[in-house]
């Protein structure tokens, strides 16, 4: 492991206590993608597996908190804390705390309780999903509500980053009364604790397994890419399946750490049973990913060389086409790509005016032509045919 | 700014003087009777029309200055006859100097202005700080501008002194080009090194146009004690000044006692032992403290800020920032500890250097205002902002909304949407997702062997991948690519230059400027230079590392005959032209690229061309 230390020694902190740490889990739960993936690594086996990486989350440090969501296919949904809960928030803001669970849960007696109450809040939470409408099979087609989830996770980190700073919490609760301009100082201030002394530190993990395109939702997820930066909390993002560009780059934007998980094919085609032990060599892989590989929050990641691939896919697809530009136009109100020559004279996303500099635009010019004027004197034979004229 | 010029003269037979405000904008008859009366007329500068004065031979000195108002219907005249019995004539002169500058700038505006009642600011109401300001940005925005920028070669000088790293490059650029056969004119490269580097010019014209005000003048004097216990005081003569700026008192001291009753010197040091001047800095003391200087310590009680009047003359203060008005009505609400919150009170070191801060802005041109004579900073917006609002609701939401179209249908065909798709019916699906879904998964997970080796071999390749991060993160060493330093060093000077280069080719191709292309011609040749002179460093690294394996091989040798024992020949490969070639492979790709870009546009637009002439 002494390859791995990129530390310099100096900056390692002072402070003794480690600043505690919110880990946002959010879990694409579309149906035809984990019905694709039953035969190598069902969601039972991922579901079990991220609550070994969250327990530890939880374990390494007692002030940790945890927030679990569903990027469904036509909702997002709270898995942890649950929100109905009348103490939702307190539940979630003494995450390792003692919340009385009921009675039921009291069999299991040899379980540390908040694991448990996770546990059940996740498991209770993800069997309401089904009882909401079934989705419609266009429905199952689209994309995951990827944005929608990102905004609410970083919503709720930004809410527990103002709650562990009491200093910016109440000048944003008490402000002058401009919404906006508290919210921003709030941000500031805690984008300065993030960056100096690290008093409360977040991570957003995006478990994705849907093969989709998520140019619908471009504005909104570049929106939260932002957001993020300017909160200091990286977007991690698991990929189960083929990797996708977008997702890597947003992971990049924000120093989060991007990896893909192939799980080996499962040979045995056998029972219920006998399938889930097969499984294990998928799920001790991913287990082995998550906990070698986003297991260190923004803190400890200061210290550290995180694992992902060398090179970053930064090509981007047109909006107009679809297809990959290496120079392409870029909206600058809404963000949106268009390849060369532009088509439009209005961005076709938001309607603004686009105007392209005048370098895109010009012809670049290897070579002089002849002067319209001299042909009509009659000489230019001679200097078109010198080539290209070199001044003195 | 000149200081105020006033002059004694009588008007229509009232004694009276004359005066012209700082900023130039109006000019003042003050009647001397009744005393301290407002001044009964006003002439605003910008409406003159003419001057007349008297020729210099005659005694009787007298001034007419003929005035059109906006709108009135004809012209006034004013006749002042100046009225000092020993300096007439200069005083006359001292009011006609700068109210001829005026006349000559209203001439000039209103030869250009259509509109001939125009007055010079942009309003009757503008000040002479504000119509300064407008004055100075638009020079501002001109010396800014590119063009001048980019003729500035003083400027360019200076910031390439203050920047080594720019310098160097600069110069390594320049070197380069001036070896060239037919070398690049001085003017044209320096006008490519600086074109896409025109923000830092402009940062630095701004950061040169910056001075630095005045500052407290009691913090920096400070006596000073050698190692024989001398107390020597340093005081420069600027630093004289600026006391007397500052401190009118002490210089009216200066002016009682110096040099009847005290030298020079001995004023100064028996001044800065003084209470006097812990109390004008403000500083707490007690008699005890300080030895007592009678000549000083008579001017203990005089209010230093008493003749200067209020510094900023507001007719009145808002409610919430008036102390006074605490004071008036509930004194009890701030305690009688608070000496912040009490007016009159503090005599310490806040109010001091709340005062010095005051004179020292009065003296500033203010940039933002336009008020002259109200407080600073405090427009209508400040004083908006600044209203305690805590009982007010919500402000409304003043984002700007966008509204976006689904761009989905852009597309030509959305196949890319949910991929693994068709195969499963999405019924299939919701079932096969809602049993994964029931299992259980509190249950522990079991591993066995095979899943042992699957965590082990996953384990590996996120090292792998950690490894190979890593090697991007640190720098370029010896031990990496297996070239020495200097090679190294010589690589990243080639490879600083060229992207220099590349720059320059961009610049002019993409300008599409016909006029250019001899220049542009030249710059390709640069470009390719640039790919031999990568050539060269990588021979450079073949010779040192034939050299390192002779030196190898010979030390091997020497072993063998030493000790009779050959050792395992160390294959060391490493470095050399092929590893300098990795490591300016995009460099060269660069290089290749803009060449194959120039190439193609030049056949094709000779091809065109040709096809013109035939026509
Ligand atoms: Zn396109
Ligand atoms: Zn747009």
């Amino acid at each position: 492991m002494d390859g791995v230390d990129a530390t310099v020694r100096g900056s390692v902190r002072t402070s003794s206590a480690a600043p505690p740490s919110l880990l946002t889990i959010i879990l694409d739960t579309n149906p035809l993608s984990w019905s694709h993936l039953s035969s190598s690594l069902p969601l039972s086996a991922v579901l079990k597996t991220l609550l070994i990486f969250v327990n530890a989350h939880l374990a390494i440090n007692h002030a940790n908190q945890v927030a679990v969501l569903a990027s469904h296919v036509d909702n997002v949904a709270w898995l942890y804390p649950t929100p109905d809960d009348g103490d939702a928030s307190k539940q979630s803001s003494q995450t390792n705390g003692h919340t009385e669970v009921a009675d039921e849960h009291r069999v299991v007696s040899n379980k540390y309780r908040p694991f448990l109450t996770i546990e059940k809040n996740i498991s209770k939470n993800l069997r309401n999903l089904l009882t909401s409408d079934i989705p419609s099979a266009e429905a199952l087609k689209s994309p995951p509500l990827l944005a929608g989830a990102l905004s609410i996770a970083l919503a709720y980190a930004n809410l527990q980053l103002l709650k562990a700073d009491p200093m910016t919490s109440d000048s944003a609760s008490t402000g002058t009364g401009a919404v906006g301009a508290a919210d921003l100082d709030a941000h500031t201030s805690a984008l300065r604790t993030a960056r100096s002394g690290h008093q409360f530190v977040s991570r957003i993990l995006i478990v994705s397994v849907s093969q989709a395109d998520l140019s619908s939702q471009y504005i909104g997820l570049m929106n939260s890419v932002f957001a993020a930066q300017r909160l200091n909390i990286p977007l991690d993002v698991l990929r189960i399946g083929e990797r996708t560009a977008f997702l890597q780059q947003a992971s990049d934007a924000t120093s989060g750490v991007y990896l893909t998980y192939d799980p080996p094919n499962s040979t045995a085609n056998g029972t219920n049973g006998a399938a889930t032990a097969s499984f294990s060599s998928a799920t001790a892989g991913l287990l082995q990913t998550l906990m070698q590989g986003y297991f260190s929050d923004v803190a400890a990641r200061k210290l550290l060389v995180m694992p992902g691939s060398a090179e970053v896919d930064f090509r981007a697809a047109c909006f107009c086409h679809g297809k990959i530009v290496d120079l392409g136009g870029v909206c600058s109100v809404c963000l949106s790509i268009f390849c060369l020559p532009l088509e439009f004279t209005s961005c076709p996303t938001c309607q603004s005016p686009l105007r392209v500099p005048k370098s895109v635009t010009t012809k670049p010019v290897a070579f002089a032509r002849r002067k319209k004027k001299k042909r009509k004197i009659g000489d230019g034979g001679r200097d078109s045919a010198a080539g290209t004229p070199v001044p003195n | 700014m000149a200081p105020p010029v006033k002059a004694s003269v009588v008007y229509k037979k009232v004694d009276g003087i004359l005066s012209i405000t700082k900023d130039r904008q109006l000019v003042l008859f003050t009647p001397n009777v009744p005393p301290s009366s407002p001044p009964t007329l006003k002439i605003h500068t910008s409406e003159i029309r003419n001057l007349q004065q008297t020729p210099a031979t005659k005694a009787k000195v007298s001034v007419k200055i003929v005035v059109q108002p906006p709108g009135g219907p004809a012209p006034e005249n004013y006749v002042f006859v100046f009225s000092s019995t020993t300096a007439a004539r200069a005083e006359a002169e001292a009011i006609m100097d700068p109210l001829k500058e005026v006349y000559a700038n209203n001439l000039k505006s209103t030869t250009s202005a259509s509109t001939p009642n125009a007055p010079v600011g942009s309003s009757p109401a503008a000040s002479g700080p504000l119509a300064m300001a407008q004055v100075t940005a638009s020079k501002t925005q001109d010396v800014l501008s590119d063009a001048t920028l980019l003729s500035d070669f003083s400027l360019q000088k200076s910031l390439l002194d203050k920047n080594a790293q720019l310098h160097q490059r600069f110069n390594e650029a320049f070197k380069k080009l001036k070896n060239e056969a037919d070398a690049i004119p001085l003017d044209q490269f320096s006008k490519q090194f600086w074109s896409p580097r025109i923000h830092l010019l402009r940062a630095h014209a701004m950061e040169r146009s910056q001075t630095q005000g005045t500052y407290n003048v009691f913090s920096a004097v400070k006596p000073q004690r050698n190692n024989e216990g001398v107390v020597t005081l340093k005081l420069s003569k600027e630093q004289i000044q600026l006391i007397f700026a500052q401190h009118p008192l002490v210089r009216r001291i200066y002016d009682d006692l110096v040099p009847n009753r005290k030298k020079e010197g001995e004023f100064w040091s028996d001044f800065f032992v003084s209470r006097l001047f812990r109390k004008l800095k403000g500083e707490k003391f007690t008699a005890s403290d300080v030895a007592a200087i009678p000549d000083l310590d008579k001017y203990l009680d005089y209010n230093e800020d008493a003749d200067t009047g209020p510094l900023f003359a507001v007719p009145n203060i808002p409610r919430f920032l008036d102390v006074e008005g605490n004071e008036q009505d509930h004194p009890e609400t701030y305690g009688n500890d608070d000496e912040t919150q009490r007016p009159e009170k503090d005599q310490g070191l806040l109010r001091k250097l709340n005062t010095m801060s005051g004179k020292m802005m009065a003296n500033v041109a203010p940039f933002d205002r336009s008020n002259l004579h109200g407080p600073v900073g405090m427009d209508e917006k400040t004083f908006d902002e600044l209203q305690l609002k805590d009982l007010q609701g919500a402000e409304v939401d003043n984002r700007i909304s966008l509204n976006i179209k689904e761009t989905h249908g852009l597309f030509a065909g959305s196949s890319a949407r949910n991929g693994q798709s068709s195969t499963v019916s999405s019924a299939a699906a919701m079932s096969d997702f809602k049993r994964q879904l029931l299992e259980p998964i509190g249950t522990p997970l079991e591993f066995n062997d095979t899943s042992k080796r699957q965590a082990a071999s996953t384990s590996k390749g996120l090292m792998k991948s950690i490894k190979q991060r890593r090697s991007l993160l640190s720098i370029i060493s010896d031990a990496d690519t297996g070239l020495s330093r200097p090679t190294i060093d010589s690589a990243i000077m080639t490879h600083n230059t060229t992207i220099e280069f590349l720059h320059y080719f961009w610049d002019v191709y993409l300008s599409g400027d016909e006029g250019r292309t001899g220049e542009l011609a030249k710059l390709v040749e640069t470009l390719h230079k640039s790919l031999e002179r990568i050539e060269a460093v990588a021979t450079e690294a073949d010779t040192e590392l034939q050299q390192k394996q002779e030196d190898q091989r010979l030390k091997d040798q020497e072993f063998f005959k030493r000790t009779g024992k050959r050792i395992r020949a160390q294959n060391d490969a490493s470095g050399g032209g092929k590893a300098l070639h990795d490591l300016l492979k995009s460099t060269e790709m660069a290089v290749k690229y803009a060449e194959t870009q120039y190439q193609r546009t030049y056949q094709e637009q000779v091809a065109q061309n040709g096809a013109q002439v035939q026509t």
